[in-house]
């Protein structure tokens, strides 16, 4: 009985987490706009995407983007674990190999850190203009 | 992106760079010789976990500048003006490229550790 439930709940868990993308992927290839009615297949919606200079540029923007960020985080995050390996720990004289601090409240104190930084010094907010490089 | 690379340097064995060190090579060379290749699967590791909230977030790029150049951003136009067939469209290309990424970083990483372990 409890294994049945466990699959059962599995199940729902899965079905939960998967049923949204099938009916996105279904949606897709459909001519229907409206929510419910599917319609005929189609695959002027893709046409249409990789037509349409906007999307496109969204696409590619969306890209450079991600990949501009990762490029950065890889930097500074090893630079960051170096530190955190090699340095000395808080409050101790030495040591090279340590158990590191929480690192939850040092990455919730760089967050916090930073939108101070950028909405009270820089006073950011969602009007703020940012030159960003035509894609 | 610390907590992988973190990881992944720990898991170094020590007698290498013990070894660079007592073959007479900067620490500089040690950190490109040694450490980051040895680091790889950290960093690709790394590299996933950010790539993805980045591509898929927009809520921040949305509340603290005009996001309109981002995929997510679209998405959410699309399916707040009930446009499901675009939304979706969307959706599916986004679907598409970050499972590319995963799947990429995924073989990336195996065979880093393959070779780690041979």
């Amino acid at each position: 009985m409890k294994r049945r439930f466990q699959w059962l709940w599995l199940g729902a868990v899965l079905l939960f987490m998967y049923a949204p993308i099938l009916i996105l992927g279904i949606y897709s290839f459909t001519d229907s706009a409206v929510i419910g009615a599917l319609g005929q297949f189609s695959l002027t919606n893709y046409q249409v995407l990789f037509t349409t200079p906007e999307i496109m540029d969204m696409l590619t923007g969306t890209l450079i983007l991600a990949l501009i960020v990762s490029l950065m985080a890889t930097a500074l995050g090893t630079v960051g674990a170096l530190g955190a390996f090699y340095g000395p720990p808080a409050g101790a004289a030495g040591g090279a190999h340590h158990e590191p601090d929480p690192r939850g409240q040092r990455r919730r104190g760089h967050r916090v850190s930073v939108c101070i930084l950028l909405i009270v010094f820089f006073g950011m907010d969602k009007d703020t203009y940012i030159p960003w490089p035509s894609v | 992106m610390i907590l992988p690379l973190y990881n992944a340097i720990a898991r170094i064995d020590d007698a290498y760079v013990e070894a660079a060190q007592d073959l007479g090579v900067s620490s500089a060379t040690v950190f490109r010789r040694v450490l980051l290749p040895l680091s790889v699967p950290g960093i690709v590791s790394g590299v996933t976990m950010v790539f993805l909230p980045v591509m898929t977030n927009y809520v921040v790029l949305d509340m603290i500048y005009n996001s309109t150049y981002i995929m997510g951003s679209l998405i959410g136009s699309y399916f707040n003006a009930y446009d499901w067939r675009s939304g979706s469209v969307v959706s599916i290309i986004m679907l598409a490229v970050l499972s590319i990424v995963t799947l990429a970083a995924t073989r990336v990483s195996e065979e880093d550790e393959g070779e780690v372990v041979r």
